[in-house]
Order: C-alpha cells, then structure tokens, then sequence
C-alpha cells in the first residue's frame, strides 16, 4: 500500500502553487513570454537585471534593476510601467495583443520586476536617442571583435556564418551589407549599418531589431564594431 | 508492481507540473502594474495643449485658474511611439468630458534623419488617437492621410472631422508637371465610437482649418488655394463646392493662403484668416459669398484661430508678427482694441480660446519652435479691451489649445 499512497501525494503536492515571482524569472528569460511562434527574444535578450554591468555583455536596453522604482521609461514618453513593457512585447516580442495587468504571465512578470527593485524610488534612467545619423571614427578592429561579441552575437550568431542565432530572421553580419547597395545606391554601407545600429526598427528602418541608444553603445564601441566588420 | 506503479504515476505528477501551459500561481502582490500619478477629477474643465515638437500634452485645471500658482497639472506624452517624435497636431474633445482626440501629423522637421531619409517631414501616413479623459491613456486610434491639419468633432460627440494640410502633395504634383486636382487632399469624416473612417472627401489643396456650420449641415475648409471649400454634409457623397477669396491665385502661386478659421456661434458667420494677404476675409453663410465691407484687412501680422463670443458680438483675433489679440466688433469688423502678448512673452500667437464663462481668454503661442511656448490668460473685464494676467509655459511648438469638459 505505501508505494501507491507515496504516488499519490507525490501528484497532490508536487502540483502546489508556484510563486508567481519564480515563474515571472522564468517569463522574463523565456521567449515563451510572447505568444508569436517567430519571436525568439526574451526580456534578458535585451535587459541586464543587475546594478551593476554584466562583463563580457553589452544589452541595447537599460538595466531593470530597480526599474519597479522608477517614475517613468523609455525617457519619459512611457508614464506606466505595463505600457513601458508592452512597448518591448509588440516591438521586438512580436506580441500581437499587448499583456493585460491581470494575465497571469503579467502578473508573475510584475512581480519578478519587483523583486529586482529594492529601493522604494528610484531616478528615471537616460535615454539617449541618436536621432541624426552621421558617421563615426573607426576605432581598433580587436576591440570591435569584443564588441561583436557582447552586442551583436547573442542574435546574429558569429559572423559569416551565423552559427549560434536563434532564429533565421537575424540576417548575416557582415554579409547582410551586400543589401545595402542596392537598397541604398550611393551611400557608405557603414552609414547604413550605424543607423541600424542606432535606430533598429524605428524612423522607417523596419524589423525588429531595438536601437542602441548612446547609455547603451558608445560611439568608439560602434567605430570598433565597425572596424572588426570591415565597414 | 510497485515500483511499476510509481514509474507510472511519478512522470504524470511531473507532467502536471510542468509543461506549457501557466501554472498556478501564487501571488505576493495584490494590485499588479500601478496606474501611477492619478490627476484630479476632471471638475468644471480641463485646458488641453498640444505640444507638437516634443510629443506631449500639457494639462491645466480650469477651475483652478486664477489662483496665485496656477500652472501645468501635467504634462502627459501622447503618440503611439515613444521612440520617434509623431507631431501631436490640434485636439478635439468629447461633448461628454470622457475622451479627447488628438492628431498625428508626422510633422516634425528635425525629427531625425539617416540613410532611410529625413524624418517627420510628412511623408508618413497620419493618425487620430482617442484617450481617455481620466488617465489619458490611448483607448483606440485611426490611420488617417499624411500631414493631419486640423481636428474637430461634431455636437452630439459621435463624428470627428479631420483635414490633411499636405502641402508636400501640392510640391510633388508640382514637380511632376500634374493638375491642381492632383494637389487635392481629403477630408476624414470619422466615427468617433468605433475610431473607424466613414468617408474620406476630396476637397482641396492643402486643407487646413475645418469648421461646422450650426445646424452641422455644412463643413467649411480653408484651403491654401485662397478658397474655402464648403462640404454639404447631409447629402450623399458629400458634395463640395468651392468659393474664391477675392482676387485668387492658384494652389501653386497664392495671394492670400487661407489657413485658419473662425465661426461665429449665433449666426454662423465664418472669417477666414490668410497667412499671406493677411486679410480676414468674412463668408456669409447665407450666400456663401466673400462680403468685403466685413472683411477685416491691415492686420500686422497673419491672422490665425480666433474666437467669437457667446453672444456673436465680439471677435478675439489673434495674429502673428506683433503677437496680439486684435478684439473686433462683429456687426462692424472694427478693432476695438487689441490685447499685445509679446511683452508677457508671446511668439508667434496660434489660438485663442474662450473660458465657458467668457470671462477669460486661453492665447497659445507657438515660441520659436525650439525652445518653449506660452499659454497666456486673458482678463476680458467687461467694459476694457482686456489684458494678460497669467503667462504658463507650455512643450515646444504648442499649436492648439481647447477645453475638454462636460457639455452634455
């Protein structure tokens, strides 16, 4: 009799409640957060959760240590943290209907970016849209290779090939370059790559990739990246 | 057999709780994702301004104005992006004080620039945003045509009425040696429930201000073709008919590029403000003619969006260069006085606005459209011509200022 009354507790127990701010951590590493089959970004695609920078990885979003806290995102043009959210999810996620507040995965992502939130105030955090496209100096191609590394692999995969991408839809780098004269007859295809970069899918670039703002990517980290890319 | 059986049953307990679907979850907060800063109740009203450089709104309680720290209650961004500036471009406001609606125009040079082009220069198709009246918060939106001018909406709260002041449109027929009809831009009629396009009516070349007749039968449209296109409304198809300023030029070459309007609400009278002839040219709305006699010309500047008392006697008249609200007598057009703004800080005046009791004025001023804008009040004491007694700073390059409040 004890082995069958194990089981069975082992099917009431095992299956307690979860606590929503453990799954809202896994929400915010997992893809799944969105519902679109295309989407292979998570919220840490993007976002560090730590006060203080990851080495070896450069995010194109801010931080959300502490982002609970803050009065306003996306430089004061989102005033609620659900919309500021909702932003990512349906710009980059390929989310179709933004998140509710009273969804679950909602719910549980709320409580996650609470937990990474300690300080009951915290200073709305910079936003530095590079809005005029111009070039840069090219700086060492070594470092660029670092640069690559923790900023652009997580998606693109290594260069020539890829290898190591999520999804297919990240083009190519540096190959994706070769578009660009056809798209773009006459201008520098560095130029073209910076306002990738800089803009990602906005001011009619398209994607979905996010832009790197210049608290994310300082322009000698993108002269470098260039350099390594040969553009 | 028993352990059988747990082999069996250990992969569903397992099974159970895991797998794709959301668990369930234990919560640790009660009220997830706070609203954030709530404004007070909305009250006798509230002064809406559209800043169209910088993608905001600014908010001033009506009830309050006139107390010795009367200022901006908020300043809220508005637009579908928080990334690219879109041009907030005029506000129209719900006759029930619930929602507002606000334009779009992608017109916002210096927006940004790149291999992909020049943005905010009006190439990109425009929108109409709906936002809640308590939390400002956008509850629906419509793709419109490119460059939105101006936003009005009907008595009853349910037609919105939108025009596309496109003069890029008018360039590029140009260019390509096209016809004056070619440079036509439409008027947006929209349901303003569903936020959907009920019709969409070519009027004129660049089509900017858009006023409704009093029994709504009629939309008059300043068009920069020195005419003012009259939309019949409650016939089919909308027919439009035209009708000249005197001595008119052509959309490409015109003497006097009607922009703004002003319509009287007693007789429904119309005065036309010119950006170039200066003239305000006044539309009888009996014989849709163009009266000179009662047109009003000398002004020192263009004459932009005016205002006319409850009772149809006065006309308030801004206009641009001296930066005044020239103050007008309607059964004669003489200027009784005007109220200067350029010593309380007034550039490049745009509208003005009548409080609900006609005891104060709302002057929005453009400023240099790099740095701030004003919003000034006006004291219109009976028996004086009036004068400033309050200057707000407003966002960059504010265009509109209306009242949103509980008519019905």
């Amino acid at each position: 009799m004890r082995w069958p009354w194990w089981g069975a507790v082992l099917l009431v127990v095992g299956c307690g409640p979860t606590p929503a701010v453990e799954y809202g951590e896994e929400l915010f590493h997992d893809p799944k957060l969105s519902e679109s089959q295309y989407n292979t970004f998570s919220c840490a695609t993007c976002h560090a959760s730590t006060a203080t920078p990851s080495p070896g990885k450069v995010y194109a979003g801010l931080s959300l240590y502490n982002v609970a806290s803050r009065p306003h995102w996306w430089g004061g043009y989102e005033t609620r943290l659900l919309d500021a959210v909702n932003f990512c999810y349906t710009s980059f996620m390929r989310g179709l209907t933004p998140l509710a507040p009273e969804d679950p995965k909602s719910r549980a992502l709320y409580e996650y970016l609470v937990s990474i939130s300690p300080d009951v105030q915290a200073p709305a955090q910079p936003f530095t849209l590079v809005k005029d496209i111009t070039d840069v100096p090219r700086g060492s191609a070594e470092w660029g290779a670092d640069v690559y590394e923790a900023t652009c692999q997580g998606c693109h995969g290594e260069t020539h090939t890829g290898k190591g991408r999520p999804s297919e839809l990240a083009p190519l780098l540096p190959e994706v370059v070769q578009e660009y004269g056809e798209l773009f007859p006459g201008v520098a295809p560095g130029l073209v790559f910076i306002e990738k970069v800089r803009h990602g899918r906005f001011f009619g670039v398209g994607g979905n990739m996010p832009p790197y703002s210049r608290e994310a990517l300082s322009d000698q980290d993108l002269g470098a990246l260039l350099a390594y890319l040969g553009l | 057999m028993k352990r059988h059986l747990l082999a069996l049953l250990a992969p569903l307990a397992l099974g159970a709780c895991t797998g794709s679907e959301v668990p369930e979850l234990d919560y640790s907060i009660g009220q997830p994702w706070p609203s954030g800063r709530e404004l007070p109740p909305l009250g006798g009203g509230r002064i809406v301004v559209t800043n169209s450089m910088d993608d905001t709104l600014s908010l001033l309680d009506l009830d309050t104005l006139g107390s010795p720290d009367w200022g901006e209650l908020a300043r809220v961004p508005v637009g579908l992006n928080p990334v690219e500036l879109e041009g907030p471009h005029h506000s129209t406001f719900s006759p029930r004080g619930d929602f507002y609606y606000v334009g779009l125009s992608y017109y916002v040079p210096g927006a940004g620039s790149g291999p992909h082009g020049n943005h905010g220069t009006g190439t990109a198709d425009g929108y109409c945003l709906k936002l809640d009246a308590k939390d400002n918060r956008l509850v629906g939106s419509v793709r419109v045509d490119r460059n939105p001018g101006d936003l009005i909406i009907s008595a009853d709260g349910r037609t919105l009425f939108q025009t596309h002041f496109d003069v890029l449109k008018i360039i590029e027929v140009a260019k390509r040696g096209g016809t004056e009809r070619e440079m036509n831009a439409r008027l947006a009629i929209l349901d303003a429930d569903t936020m959907t396009r009920k019709a969409m009516v070519e009027v004129c070349p660049a089509p900017h201000a858009v006023r409704l007749s009093p029994d709504e039968k009629r939309a008059y449209v300043a068009c920069i073709s020195d005419e003012v296109a009259v939309v019949q409304l409650d016939a089919p198809n909308h027919p439009v008919t035209r009708v000249k300023m005197p001595n008119a030029g052509t959309a490409l070459a015109p003497k006097h590029e009607p922009y703004a309007l002003t319509l009287s609400p007693t007789d429904g009278a119309l005065w036309v403000s010119s950006l170039k002839s200066r003239a305000v040219h006044y539309l009888d709305p009996e014989s849709l003619e163009v009266v000179p006699e009662r047109s009003i010309y000398g002004l020192r500047g263009a004459p932009m969006f005016g205002v006319v008392s409850a009772d149809g006697r006065t006309l308030y008249l801004p206009y641009q260069a001296v930066d005044a609200v020239a103050v007008i007598d309607t059964a004669t057009s003489a200027v009784k006085g005007e109220i200067h703004l350029s010593p309380a800080g007034c550039i490049n005046v745009h509208q003005v606005e009548l409080t609900p009791d006609g005891r104060h004025a709302l002057a929005v001023c453009e400023g240099d459209h790099q740095g701030p804008g004003t919003l000034h009040v006006l004291d219109l004491k009976a028996g004086t011509v009036g004068s400033v007694v309050k200057t707000v700073p407003m966002g960059i390059f504010p265009d509109s200022v209306g009242i949103l409040r509980r008519k019905q």
